[in-house]
């Protein structure tokens, strides 16, 4: 019973983590950069959900969409300000750049809410739910997030296969300068792409601070670094990939806190998408890049 | 003969670049040594001085990794991590074997030095087979896995010898005798043997490695396979054997310069060479110009120094520090300076151009 | 039609560009010759604003669209199949025609039939990805692509690149065929014989200077033009 709860409490994190990893597989896959600043805007839409419904007292739901769109709007600014600039430097100069975003959130969000650390509570409304006579307790949380996983998986994969925006996604990914020639807006679409993944860390952040309800200015760092793992894990620029990655992770890390030890979990889930890219050093679900002389 | 003249530029222009090198380091330690003396510079400052040298170093050593190899390192503080705890442990091993204070540091940074190589070695024969954000991603993923081993370690010294336990103290088993690492509170009661006179001492050790390295054989062919890996494979320089070295030369550096930084107080916790910290590093070594020395040093002395020096606007000093991070980034790296940049370059090399013509017709 | 006036462009400090003029008058197919690295491409891609010229004009149909985003030129009737096709290699060959209409997509479907019969092979490989298609198939996929933006005027980059000679004929008929559909042509190659037998006019390009033009029959004749890039 205990190794299904755990499996159960396994793939509910990794859903998280896939949600979060999606928005930075997004993004590396247009704009091919990775966005350090992402987990921060995790940490971003859970403040602001936070305030929503402490000071505003507005229903979850409700707050949850106030959040997305404050981190849509966050997303696109900072891809413009500071990222669109940069567009043909080095990938290292981006990088640096995207840790400074990281760090100016970080400190502003110190500024703002303070250093102690918030309890958020629940957003969902309904019980935990036991199954064999209370021998398994399924949270509420879990199943909303899986569920939330499951149908941001699904949406995401009809957008960019079915939508003209989402196809016109790919081509840019894919190749700039001829989705360029094609008449589609390569600038518009990497701010799209920005806006999708930030409403989404948005998402993210509320359900991992549902299960984990302690929020402070750096609640997104380690999950961000985890989930980008879990991306590089699966395939960095696919979305399946991603939510693999993240459940296989989410699954991991729960496994080894419970069977191994609780101070090495970190170290086991590192060890192992270091052992996957030795092996197959796309991910999990990448395509093969051949580099081009 | 134009292309021997060159050669003798470039060979002019490297050891002016080393000259300048040395000199910068060893006029700020005059200067700096004099100031301290007449107790110009206070507290706060001087006792960073220490730290400063460990980070200088630290940033010489990732320059290695990323100015001169090309690849971009997120563990780099893991090395140091090594060095660190591997100098505290064998300080302390040695405290009644060695009564010179000087020469215990001395094997100690050897020892940090080794160990971290070792370290070095073992992650980078996997990790140089990947390539730019993967192995950014493996590098900063045993940089996470070295910071949780350590902090899980638990190593005690007593007549018997050396204990070594991964679940606490108590299981070492040990009667009597000295704990050296307790798990997550890190090292404890570590002899403070660093000074800034050891730390300027290591920095020049960094910075002869490193520039003599550069200017080795191995070290051009190192440049050749950042500049063109696979045009560097295909005349024969043998990729991962270089890479290799400069990875393990660039550990070794790390781990010494943990050591220093280690030896400079009470205690330590692991938790401190986490990746924060190999961030700080690499922005020490990005705004001081990829493969600029001299750039480094200084970067690292500024940035480091810059929290501090905001001390008095102090909630927003960090926010001020990311916002001239993105600024310098936005400002040397946008397209827009760079077609400033390229206009004047243009310019001047026009110029020079035509003052080179105008010679040659005097000739 | 399209007239280019007297561009310099610079990639960094290297001057690649110098002082360009050329034009493309309504129903031609005009053709630039060169070696490699002469600087045709860079024309090209001047052209379609994905690099910016230092001086001068580029006017469309009577509009300066020097200063024009590349994206935006497709809706002026303006296409260009890039050197080396860059199709979308992860797309499927419909998804890629689907893009060339990206501005139009209420044209995707006669697009698709009009391109679809002058290329059947492409037809029967409608729902491959673009990857696993030959070298000539995704030639003929590029050029059906820019076709589905209905161009009044179409750049082509290389299309004989890495073809066999078959291959290469096929397509410089279909280029024919479509400039006596009514489509003016800008034909940039390096099979001068070839492009100059179809070419009503032609500029020779050399190190990122108009070195000589005139018409395809004049330059195929000039003792100059032979020696250096018929084979004497």
């Amino acid at each position: 019973m205990t190794f299904i709860s755990n499996l159960i409490s396994g793939i509910s994190l990794g859903s998280v983590y896939a949600i979060i990893a999606l928005g930075y597989t997004m993004v590396y896959g247009i704009a091919k950069m990775l966005n350090f600043a992402h987990g921060d805007v995790i940490m971003v839409g859970a403040y602001i959900s936070f305030c929503a419904s402490t000071y505003l007292h507005l229903p979850p739901i409700v707050s949850i969409v106030i959040a997305m769109i404050v981190c849509t709007i966050l997303g696109i600014v900072i891809e413009g300000l500071a990222y669109r600039p940069l567009r043909r430097a080095s990938s290292l100069a981006v990088l640096i750049t995207a840790i400074g975003v990281s760090y100016f959130l970080q400190n502003a969000a110190l500024l703002i809410w303070g250093s102690t650390p918030m309890t958020f509570s629940s957003v969902v409304g309904f019980d935990s739910i036991p199954l064999f006579d209370g021998g398994l307790i399924v949270t509420s949380e879990s199943i909303v997030t899986v569920i939330a996983c499951i149908i941001i998986m699904i949406c995401l994969t009809l957008f960019t296969q079915k939508t003209r925006i989402g196809k016109g996604m790919r081509a840019v990914s894919e190749d700039k300068d001829a989705a360029e020639l094609m008449g589609i807006n390569v600038n518009v679409t990497i701010s799209i792409t920005f806006a999708i993944g930030s409403a989404l860390a948005a998402i993210a952040g509320v359900l991992l601070c549902s299960a984990y309800p302690i929020l402070t200015p750096t609640t997104g760092s380690m999950p961000g670094i985890k989930a980008f793992t879990a991306a590089v894990f699966g395939g960095i620029g696919s979305i399946p990939g991603a939510m693999l990655g993240g459940i296989l992770l989410g699954i991991i890390e729960i496994f080894s806190k419970s069977y191994i030890s609780t101070e090495l979990s970190d170290a086991i889930v590192f060890a192992v998408l270091i052992l996957v890219l030795l092996i197959k050093p796309t991910g999990l679900l990448g395509k093969k890049m051949t580099e081009k002389v | 003969m134009s292309r021997i003249n060159s050669k003798i530029r470039n060979l002019n222009k490297f050891t002016l670049t080393n000259i300048e090198s040395y000199s910068i380091v060893i006029v700020a330690y005059i200067v700096i040594s004099l100031l301290n003396n007449f107790g110009k510079i206070n507290n706060s400052i001087s006792g960073q001085l220490v730290p400063i040298c460990a980070y200088i170093v630290m940033a010489i050593s990732l320059n290695l990794t990323v100015g001169f190899l090309g690849e971009l390192s997120l563990g780099h503080a893991g090395f140091m991590s090594v060095g660190a705890f591997a100098g505290v442990i064998t300080a302390s091993c040695l405290q009644d074997v060695i009564p010179s204070d000087i020469l215990r540091l001395i094997v100690s940074i050897i020892s940090g030095g080794i160990f971290a190589g070792i370290a070095g070695l073992i992650i980078g024969i996997p990790v140089l087979r990947l390539r730019g954000d993967y192995l950014a991603i493996v590098t900063l993923a045993f940089g996470e896995i070295i910071k949780n081993i350590i902090n899980c370690l638990y190593v005690g010294i007593d007549t018997s010898g050396l204990h070594i336990g991964m679940t606490s103290i108590e299981a070492l088993g040990m009667t009597n005798g000295r704990i050296i690492l307790n798990g997550p509170q890190g090292a404890v009661g570590i002899t403070k043997l660093s000074s800034f006179t050891a730390g300027v001492i290591l920095i020049i050790f960094a910075l002869f490695v490193v520039l003599n390295f550069v200017n080795s054989k191995t070290g051009r062919a190192v440049t050749a396979i950042r500049d063109n890996a696979i045009a560097a494979e295909s005349v024969g320089i043998g990729l991962t054997r270089y890479k290799l070295t400069a990875f393990i030369v660039s550990a070794v550096l790390a781990g010494m310069a943990g050591v220093l930084y280690a030896m400079n107080f009470s205690s330590i916790v692991a938790k401190k060479f986490d990746f924060n910290t190999s961030i700080l590093i690499l922005v020490f070594v990005v705004l001081g110009g990829m493969g600029n020395i001299v750039g480094t040093i200084i970067a690292t002395t500024v940035l480091y120094m810059l929290p501090e020096l905001l001390r008095e606007y102090a909630d927003y000093r960090m926010l001020i520090y990311a916002i001239v991070l993105i600024l310098v980034m936005l400002l040397t790296n946008s397209e827009k300076t760079k077609q400033i940049k390229e206009q004047i370059m243009l310019k001047l090399t026009r110029n020079k151009k035509y003052e080179e013509r105008e010679g040659g017709n005097n000739v | 039609m399209l007239k280019v006036d007297n561009i310099n462009v610079y990639y960094g400090q290297i001057h690649t560009l110098r002082d360009i003029s050329l034009e493309v008058k309504n129903g031609e197919v005009v053709a630039l010759i060169g070696a490699n690295g002469a600087g045709k491409t860079t024309t090209l891609r001047t052209i379609s604003g994905l690099l910016r010229s230092k001086t001068g004009s580029i006017t469309l149909m009577d509009e300066d669209i020097s200063h024009t985003e590349a994206h935006k030129l497709v809706s002026k009737g303006l296409a260009h199949v890039p050197e080396g096709r860059h199709v979308f290699l992860q797309m499927t060959v419909q998804e890629n025609l689907e893009m060339g209409a990206y501005t139009n997509p209420s044209n995707i479907k006669n697009g698709i039939e009009d391109v679809f019969e002058r290329f059947p092979r492409l037809k029967h490989r409608k729902d491959q990805i673009a990857g696993t298609l030959s070298g000539g198939e995704q030639q003929m996929l590029a050029m059906g692509r820019a076709l589905m933006s209905k161009p009044k005027i179409l750049m082509l980059d290389e299309p004989s690149m890495g073809l066999s000679p078959i291959l290469v004929q096929q397509i410089f008929d279909i280029i024919k065929e479509l400039n006596q559909a009514g489509t003016t042509i800008l034909l940039v190659e390096q099979n001068a014989e070839m492009a100059l037998r179809i070419a009503d006019r032609a500029y020779v390009l050399e190190s990122g200077i108009i070195k000589l033009s005139g018409t395809g029959q004049e330059l195929a004749n000039s003792d100059e033009i032979r020696k250096a890039y018929l084979g004497g």
